[in-house]
Parts: structure tokens; sequence; C-alpha cells
């Protein structure tokens, strides 16, 4: 369903939209998996170029000062063009820097395009499962000393440095900039079902000095929160771009594809698939930006979130499931797009926590005697 | 969660919050309580003193224009209307005559029809049901066979409807009728004909539901003499008069606040009965508590667009298949949820209340059939959403 956006809403996802058409695509992905590259360096130049990894940061710091809502126009044509770039982690991560003075420097590298921050906040127990331990931090002089583990974090392969969440010994939040190849950080990656990498960050006395630090603190707690909650939300809406194309190709198939003298898009049996699929993507994509418009108006409630991903991803399976089944053989070849679209969508499901494990996580948060008004 | 406040959302402007809050105390202090949460269907001979209290406060009717003794509410005042009542298990009147054809006259009917039927709609002394369906006529309304013979200056009527709502109580009938039994296609051949129930030659029976109540009716049309100053629109243009009355209107029969009742009652009955400890029906609670967030997400955004006078394509049979099901779903998970006690013919303990759930579950079945079944529906969603060949 069509959303209501303002004029200059409305001209950034005309951007997006172009820019993603014209960079996006299955192809292109081959072409970057076979030489080799993690992600698409030329988009990410022009993305640098228009200034869209400043969508969350403050104008007097040099960004754009717009909202989440904003930035998922864009992550759900990632997501339908099928991009390999990492926003969504940038752009949060640089609305962090932006909100610190002493990584003001770090900003204008990231902003300028020299600097690729994603955050590494999940911890051992991966899925951002809040019983998981972080890193520990031990103040050596004026420097932090880290040593532990971050499980699965994406798009370390194509970054330089690491916004890290770590925790002293008195139970205080440390959230710091660290180079990937400094001494002390030993990253092993771990390939994905859609070609991308998954990294464990091993951290054994790795320096943070006091111009890394970012946010100590509730601040750090309040920040790490924020990134979590924009990338799980910049996800799901990423994996309901994933399903629309899947929708669209399989429409585009069943209705070219002849069988006993007629289109099958005309059989109710396919019908009926396709309606679901479609209905599970419109349900997600509304569920997705009425959480962003919550983030924004800063009235969300935490059990959205998991509500989200659990949603997003439980379609968008049912929809790249769909997909391919509707295409037949062809389908299950290697070379076939509605194939990699269905590694996409398995990929994208797990990270952070697949389905299941969201709707653990909402139930969880949404306790009998919580109720969804504030 | 606690569904409890049905607007899961919070979207209330300032001004609609100080509606919602004068809502709130008036429908708390007018609403008959013997009408609250009823397990038994009220009949609309009950329904009038509600009714009547609703049409003196100027609300029975928010989405007719003043002109008419509407109210000329906006989209987002009669959710709140809808959504106040339901908070506390108050059913709305009947629709039949406020929702389905009062608008219809509104937008079609000559002076006369305006003058003649509206104020008696508003001031509920007239009761209203819809004749769409017959035996051989349901998915497939368009094949729909009662013929209304144009003589001299009267139609003469023969036919049978059927699955009517209120039909038994009603004082008239708002059918959709054969006009040209020639026609190509079949429903260019329809119009839309109000016919006095009192008339000779019409005969009426009720039908029992399988929830035990009388809420249908079957009608049967002998020789039925209809003035032809009761046709409704023009002659032969019924179908898409007839028909366009399910849009705007699916905004309170699909709402989500039922459904979200339910799951609040599954939630109280399930600490009863210690379903609560049973991980499968967790995980169910769970799903189906986010598939109507998800929902409700939807219907705001949908609610939105129509406001700023956007018709989202594909909305209405898609929020009729979803809000009908997820329905179906939260009497399942009641019934689920107080295990050998639901299929009793009396109250489960839920919580502090009592909830008869197999009422409850009962009452849900229609919620996929009626108006358009869902499978029906996602034929309409795979030709109109999805541009599916037939």
């Amino acid at each position: 369903m069509e959303l209501l956006l303002t004029d200059s809403q409305t001209t950034l996802k005309d951007a997006a939209e172009r820019f993603c058409k014209s960079r996006g695509g299955a192809a292109r992905i081959k072409e970057l998996r076979a030489a080799g590259q993690p992600m698409d360096a030329d988009a990410w130049r022009e993305i640098t170029e228009a200034g869209w990894l400043g969508i969350l940061v403050s104008e007097p710091a040099g960004g754009l000062d717009l909202g989440l809502l904003e930035l998922l126009l864009f992550v759900h044509e990632v997501g339908y063009r099928w991009l390999d770039i990492p926003l969504a982690p940038v752009a949060l991560s640089a609305a962090a820097l932006g909100a610190s003075a002493t990584t003001e420097g770090r900003l204008q590298e990231v902003l300028n395009g020299r600097l690729i921050v994603v955050p590494a906040l999940e911890g051992d127990g991966t899925s951002f499962d809040p019983r998981g331990a972080l890193p520990g931090a031990m103040l050596v002089g004026n420097e932090f000393r880290l040593t532990g583990v971050h499980r699965f974090v994406p798009h370390v392969t194509t970054a330089h440095s690491l916004l890290v969440l770590a925790e002293t010994p008195d139970g205080e939040r440390i959230l710091c900039i660290i180079d990937r190849d400094a001494p002390g950080v030993v990253v092993s990656t771990m390939l994905c079902a859609d070609g991308t990498a998954l990294s464990d960050v091993v951290l054994k006395d790795a320096t943070a000095p006091a111009e890394a630090i970012v946010a100590r603190g509730d601040d750090a707690t309040l920040w790490a929160e924020r990134i979590r909650t924009g990338l799980l939300i910049a996800v799901s809406t990423e994996l309901v771009g994933v399903g629309a194309n899947a929708l669209d190709l399989a429409l585009d198939h069943v209705k070219l594809r002849h069988q006993f003298g007629k289109p099958i898009g005309s059989f109710q049996a396919l019908q009926h698939r396709l309606v679901n699929g479609h209905i599970g993507l419109e349900l997600a994509h509304a569920l997705a930006f009425r959480a962003a418009g919550d983030v924004d108006g800063g009235k969300l409630h935490p059990a959205t979130v998991p509500a989200l991903k659990a949603k997003a991803g439980s379609a968008v399976l049912e929809m790249v499931r769909t997909a391919l089944q509707v295409h037949g053989a062809i389908g299950y070849t290697d070379d076939h797009t509605t194939g990699r679209l269905f590694r996409r969508a398995l990929t994208l499901n797990a990270r952070y926590g697949n389905e299941n494990y969201q709707y653990a996580q909402f139930a969880r948060l949404s306790g009998a005697n919580q109720t969804m008004n504030p | 969660v606690s569904w409890d406040n049905t607007t899961l959302f919070v979207d209330d402007s300032e001004e609609d919050r100080s509606f919602r809050a004068v809502v709130r105390d008036w429908v708390a202090s007018n609403h008959p309580r013997e009408l609250r949460h009823r397990s038994t269907r009220i009949t609309p001979a009950e329904m009038k003193i509600w009714h009547r209290r609703l049409f003196e406060r100027g609300w029975v009717a928010p989405d007719w224009p003043r002109e008419y003794g509407g109210m000329g509410a906006s989209l987002t005042q009669q959710i709140i209307l809808f959504e106040e009542m339901m908070r506390i298990g108050a059913e709305p009147p009947y629709p039949h005559g406020l929702s389905f054809i009062g608008p219809i006259i509104i937008h079609a009917g000559t002076p006369e029809q305006k003058a003649r039927f509206l104020p008696r709609i508003l001031s509920g002394e007239d009761t209203w049901c819809q004749g769409y369906s017959e035996p051989e006529a349901g998915s497939d309304l368009a094949s729909l066979k009662t013929s209304a013979q144009l003589v001299g200056d009267e139609f003469i009527v023969n036919g049978h409807k059927v699955w009517t709502t209120n039909g038994h109580y009603a004082d008239w009938m708002f059918a959709l009728v054969r006009t040209d039994p020639a026609a190509v296609p079949r429903h260019a051949g329809l119009s839309l004909l109000l016919i006095d129930l009192k008339s000779p030659g019409v005969t009426v029976r009720p039908i029992e539901t399988i929830k035990g109540d009388t809420e249908f009716a079957e009608e049967i049309f002998e020789n039925v003499r209809v003035p032809r100053a009761n046709l409704l629109g023009p002659l032969n243009g019924g179908w898409r008069l007839g028909t366009a009355l399910l849009g705007a209107e699916r905004f309170t029969t699909s709402n989500p606040g039922p459904t979200g009742q339910l799951l609040n009652q599954a939630r109280r009955v399930a600490k009863s009965s210690g379903a609560d400890n049973d991980p499968d029906f967790c995980s169910r609670l769970a799903r189906l508590e986010v598939d109507l967030l998800a929902f409700t997400a939807y219907y705001r955004q949908a609610a939105q667009l129509l406001a700023a006078g956007r018709q989202p394509a594909g909305m209405p049979p898609l929020i009729k298949v979803v809000g009908g099901e997820l329905w179906v779903s939260a009497s399942e998970l009641l019934m689920q949820a107080a295990g050998v006690s639901g299929p009793l013919s009396m109250d489960t303990k839920a919580g502090d209340g009592v909830v008869n759930v197999l009422a409850c579950s009962l009452e849900a079945r229609r919620m996929t059939v009626g108006s358009g079944t869902v499978e029906v529906q996602r034929n309409v969603l795979a030709k109109r959403a999805l541009g599916l060949p037939s």
C-alpha cells in the first residue's frame, strides 16, 4: 500500500528508486561475487557523494537531519532492487558518532566516504540476546582494553572500523570505535547462503583510547539500543523489499508460462498462494513504516520491534517459498534469480534472530500487564 | 499486550483525544448495561433503545452529511466512535439502514426517496435488511434470479432471497433484482429495489443459525407489487450502486478491535485454565498478536489514506480477508485455552469475569463467509491487486 508522504519524502523516495534501479540487480550481485568484492564500491561512492550517509545526522554536524522513516524509503529499494551495501549500519553508526563531541572528526570521515564504520553490538549470545555477554572493558591509564567477542556481525568484511559495545567490571557500558585491523582484533568470517558474510569479532586487549569513546554509561546503553532498533527495523524493511522482488518475478512468470493451454496464473491454487504472499508483504510493510514513524515520533513500544522482524521474516519466507514453487524446476536451478532471492531471504531472516526467536522476544516484551498505550 | 485499549497505536490528535474522552464518558453512561458483552444475539427490537439514544445525541449516523441529519464526522472520528463502543462491549446499531442503504439513498435517491426513507432510518423507526443472496446465487451474486417485471407503474416481483440478516424483523428490504433477463453481461440486468416487506405476497421465514439464534431469514416473493417510485438509481443500474457500499463500510466490520478483545479473553481464560503454561498456546498467542499488530498498522494507514482522499488499491478485500481470518483464529485460540470446558454451553471462567467460549467460537465462523467469502475476496485480489488472468 502506498505511504502518505510529504513532498520532500516523495522526492527522496523517487531518487532512491532511480538510484537503486540503475545500480542494483541479481546480475550485478553475481558480477561482484565473481570478482570477490564484498560490496558494491561504485554504488557506495555515489551514495556517499549524494550525502545519504548523513541521513540521521544533524544539520550542524553536516547531515540531512532526517528520520528512520526516510532511511527506510531507501532501504526498501535496496532490498527490492538488490544492492550489497551497508547503508543502515553505517547511517546508524554515523548518527551515534554525530552525537558525540569526541568523535566529530571520525564522523566527517564517514560522511565523505573515507571510513566505513559498522556496529558490533551482538555480544556472545547472538541475535542481540540480552542474556549474552558483552566484551569486557578494563581501564588502563586513560584508555580502555577490550577483551571478548561479538558473534555473527554482518558487514565486517566491508568495514574499516567497528562501533563496539563493551562493559566494564562495574557494569558501565562503553561504546567505542575500533579499527578492524588494529592489534588485538581477530576477525573470522563465514560465508552466508546469499554470498554475504558474517564475522566473529574476537577482541584481546584491543585498545580504545579516550578519543575513540563514542559514549559511556546510560548514553552508551541508549545509543546501542537506538542502533539495534534501527538495524532490526531496517533489516525487516530490506526483507520486505526482497519479498516484493520475489512477488514481481513470480507474477511475471505465471502470466507468461502456459500449461494446459492457459497461463498458469489463471489457476486458483496458484492465485491464492500469490495473494497470501501479497497480503503478508502488505502487512509487514505497513508495520515497518509504522515502527519507523513511532521511532521518529518518540512513541515506539519496544514489543513492536521483534513483532516487525518476526512478521517480516515469516511473510517474506512464505513469499519466496511461493515464488520458488510457482517457477517449478527452473526455480531450482543455480542461476535463476528466484533461488538467489530465496537464499537472500534465508540470510536476512536469520540475521539478528529468526522469526521464532523474535516471536519469543515479542512474547517476553508484551507480558500480560503491559499495554501498547504508554 | 493488553488489548483492552482498542487503540494499539496512539494516533489521536489533540482534537481527537478530547473527542474520544467525550465519547467514552457518554457511551459508558448511555449504553444499556444489559446489551454489553452479550453472548446471545441482540434483536433489532432490543437494539432500538440504543439506536434511539445515539439518534438523540446526533451520533447515530457518523458518516452521513449534516444536511441529511448525519454527524458529518471525519473517518478518524467514526473509528473512534466504533472503538469506544467496542471497548465496553457495546455493539453499534445494525448497519443495514444506517451504513448500507442510507448512504446509497443519499448518493442516488430522488428528493422524494430521501424525504421518505432517511429520517426513519435515522430515528430507527424502520428496520432494514439486505436482499442480495439467493439459494442459487451466493458468491456468484450476479447470477441472481429474483425477477422484477415492470408493468405500468409497478414492478411485479417473484423470487426467493435467503441468508437475510434480520429479515424477519425488517420493515423494508433493499434488494438486487433482475429487471432485464436478457442482459449481457448478467450484472447489467440488475436493479436496486426498495421493497416494503409488509406487502401482500411476501412470506418471511426465520432460519436458525449454528449459534442457535435466528439471525437469518428467507423471503419468498409471489407477485409482489412494488411501485416504480421505489426503484433506487437507474433501471438496470443496480449492480454498481449495490456493490459500491462495500468500501468504507469495511472499516467497521473489519476493525481489529473485536479480535483484540477475543485475545484478551484467551489470555484471561488461559490464566484460569493453566493453558498459559503450555508453550504451544503461548507461541500461537504471540503469532496471532503479531499478526494483529501488523494488521492494525495496515488498517490505520489505510484509514489515513482514505481520510486524505486516496482509495488504496486492493484495500477493501484485503481488510476483509485478514480481519475475518484473524477473528476466526482468535476464537479458535480461545477455544484451545478453555480446554475441556470450551465446548460447554455455559460460561467459562476468565479472570474476574466469564466468557461464553462456545458462543464466541460459533459466532466467529460467519466472519470468513458473510458479505463475500474470503476465497472470493482472494479471487478479487488476484485480479485487481496482482493483475492475474482469469
